[in-house]
């Protein structure tokens, strides 16, 4: 099941140093047009305050 | 021949003296583990180790090496090569295992035909000083058998041998001799070389670890579909343990990694137990099975190295004796080769 | 255990399904053994009545790489386990240490060490050990800033070789093809770069979400010792803690993942529901 999976991603993501709140997992519907700007919005905002991520990323060279 | 006599406490001092003008590899002590790493002026090396936990081929042959980077352009690809950027290093208390083993790599990679310069350019601008093994560190260690010496200086350019009181430090070549400066300045007497002749006859005997590995090879030869080859791998787990352990083992993957319009072509380790190691694109695999690969290394180490280069690829330090986790024990597959 | 999979897939292969025979196989199975069977029994690797399970009840075994470092890094060349202690000769002299002192950090708590399932039972059931005490090095990690777990999981990642030992043992570790040996895409490089070895650990990690049975296998087998238990030891307790559920500990029970409890299940982790 999706949501069990993200419950424990998200905890575990945690548990291992990277930021809880960069995890973000919600339902919208097809029909919900309204809903998905403001889940977007409010996710957009929540990421910017955490900053970059740097935590697992990849540099080349 | 230069050779030297130092005070055993000023060894630690030597390698970081050394440090501050170059790079220098030691072994150092990281939690339950000793590996070679760089250390700078303040490092603490531990020489009171008995081998290394990884074979220090990585410091000529890394794990992961950037080959050369390429960049895309509106005119076509850019590149930019990687090698030749070596800088003058010191490789201090290898055993002479472990030494050895930079002798069998030369064979590979510095050959007359084919010449790895990545490779050559860190071996060219590295001094190896090693440390014999004046009592052998494990009852695995079987040197002796594979034409090393606890007490051998062959693929060093320095040998540190503990003669009691002091170490006896022999400059073996002007590579090594360039570095005489470090070492202080009081010249070793007849007596320390008759003390360390001593020494080196003891610890030879005190190997007690013998393998027939020179008697195999004719065995090898004709013995490709011996059903004996059945009868190893059973336990193998597939993981790469034994090949990354060991410090002859140089099968290597290639593989580009690109973000953007920039790449990387990179070289990184690779291992002839895992089972994408020979895997074609069609999706046929030669080796299909465990035994094949097992072969493979068997046969790699004992017969092909041989005929290659005239040298067996194993230079007895145990370490895939000791950290194989199902002990599958390589003295004793050639032990059961020879008796084929 | 991989044996098992393997050998029941090769029995079957390039036969019709309506000419299959069973090959049955037995096992000598200790409890994490056991919970690894009920794994693959429920992910359909194989049919119950394929396998001949011969239990046996477990004291626990010994972390050959703490015994080491007990010993002072010392190489045996001679063991033997009398009572309660393990006589040893090593290069530094003979030895003597208390069996529980080195036993697996896995045994020490382990909840199961007698068989779940069985066909065939020997021997009269093991003691209990510390079942009560298997959080307490997550729950003092928990407790730790993000900063800091951050700094142990690098650390502990950095001495990662990527030889996949840990991989190779695991018995819930079956895939044909694991992710990092895909190329089409490529999910992880396969070079030593900090990043590649934090994401294929990290997703091995996240795989046994309700499949780690806490035998101790990838521990044992790392040739460098990385500390893979601080990481699954999470998995199991949020599990436990979340969905009720640890792994393989009965033939009834669904995989967690595979199921969702609209009355128990918390919404916590949702944003903005």
């Amino acid at each position: 099941m999706a949501r069990r999976k993200f419950a424990t991603l998200k905890s575990f993501l945690n548990y291992i140093g990277v930021e809880g709140d960069r995890t973000i997992f919600t339902w919208v519907s097809a029909s919900e047009g309204d809903r998905w700007a403001q889940v977007i919005k409010g996710a957009t905002e929540k990421i910017k305050a955490l900053g970059p991520a740097n935590k697992m990323v990849k540099t080349i060279g | 021949m230069e050779k030297r006599l130092i005070k055993k406490d000023t060894l630690a001092g030597i390698a970081k003296k050394m440090a501050g003008d170059m790079m220098v590899w030691a072994p150092v002590k990281k939690e339950d583990n000793v590996l070679f790493e760089t250390i700078g002026k303040d490092g603490e090396p531990f020489f009171a180790y008995l081998n290394s936990k990884n074979a220090p081929k990585n410091v000529f042959f890394p794990h992961t090496e950037t080959l050369m980077k390429f960049t895309r352009t509106p005119k076509g690809m850019a590149f930019s090569s990687e090698a030749n950027k070596a800088n003058q290093s010191v490789l201090f208390g290898v055993r002479p295992c472990d030494a050895h083993s930079f002798a069998l790599l030369d064979k590979l990679f510095d050959q007359e035909k084919y010449q790895d310069a990545y490779y050559v350019a860190k071996r060219q601008n590295t001094t190896v000083i090693a440390m014999a093994c004046v009592k052998p560190p494990y009852a695995s260690c079987f040197c002796t058998s594979v034409d090393g010496e606890p007490v051998g200086s062959e693929g060093a350019d320095i040998l540190l041998t503990d003669i009691g009181g002091d170490y006896l430090a022999e400059f073996i070549t002007s590579k090594g001799e360039k570095l005489a400066q470090y070492f202080g300045d009081a010249k070793a007497d007849a007596a320390a070389d008759a003390k360390k002749a001593e020494i080196a006859a003891k610890a030879k005997e005190a190997i007690q670890s013998r393998i027939p590995a020179h008697e195999v090879k004719p065995i090898l030869d004709v013995n490709f579909d011996n059903p004996f080859w059945n009868t190893i791998h059973g336990k193998c787990l597939a993981c790469g343990t034994c090949t990354y352990m060991c410090p002859t083992c140089h099968c290597f993957d290639i593989s580009d990694e690109v973000k953007g319009a920039d790449g990387i072509r990179l070289r990184s380790w690779d291992s002839c137990m895992f089972p994408l190691f020979t895997k074609e694109t069609s999706g046929h695999n030669p080796r299909p099975s465990q035994k094949e690969r097992w072969r493979q290394r068997a046969m790699h180490k004992f017969k092909y190295y041989v005929d290659n280069f005239n040298a067996i690829a194993c230079v007895g330090c145990g370490r895939c004796v000791m950290s194989c986790p199902v002990n599958i024990d390589i003295r004793k597959v050639v032990e059961d080769i020879s008796k084929l | 255990m991989h044996d098992l999979i393997t050998a029941h897939k090769n029995s079957q292969k390039r036969v019709k399904p309506e000419d299959r025979k069973k090959k049955v196989i037995g096992v000598v199975a200790r409890g994490c053994t056991t919970r690894s069977l009920i794994i693959h029994l429920q992910e359909r690797q194989y049919e119950r009545d394929e396998v001949c399970i011969i239990g046996v009840p477990c004291d626990g075994y010994v972390d050959g790489k703490g015994l080491k470092v007990k010993i002072g890094g010392a190489d045996i060349v001679e063991g033997s386990i009398d009572g309660g202690q393990i006589k040893m000769k090593t290069s530094d002299g003979d030895k003597t240490v208390a069996l529980k002192d080195v036993l697996a950090d896995s045994c020490l708590t382990c909840r199961f060490n007698n068989p779940i399932i069985s066909d065939i039972m020997i021997g009269s059931p093991a003691p209990a050990m510390n079942p009560d005490a298997e959080y307490n090095d997550v729950k003092e990690f928990e407790a730790k800033t993000m900063e800091e777990r951050w700094a142990y999981f690098t650390k502990e990642m950095e001495k990662c070789m990527r030889c996949n030992a840990c991989r190779q043992a695991c018995p819930s570790c079956y895939c044909p093809t694991c992710f990092v040996e895909q190329s089409q895409p490529q999910w992880v490089g396969i070079g030593e770069d900090k990043s590649d070895t934090q994401v294929f650990q990290f997703m091995r990690l996240y795989h046994m979400v309700g499949r780690c049975v806490d035998c101790g296998s990838c521990v044992s087998v790392c040739p460098m010792g990385v500390d893979l238990r601080k990481f699954l030891k999470k998995i199991d307790k949020d599990c436990w803690e979340m969905f009720g559920n640890r792994a393989g500990s009965g033939m009834e029970d669904m995989p967690p993942l595979g199921k969702y409890d609209e009355h128990h299940d918390k919404q916590d982790f949702i944003y903005n529901p």
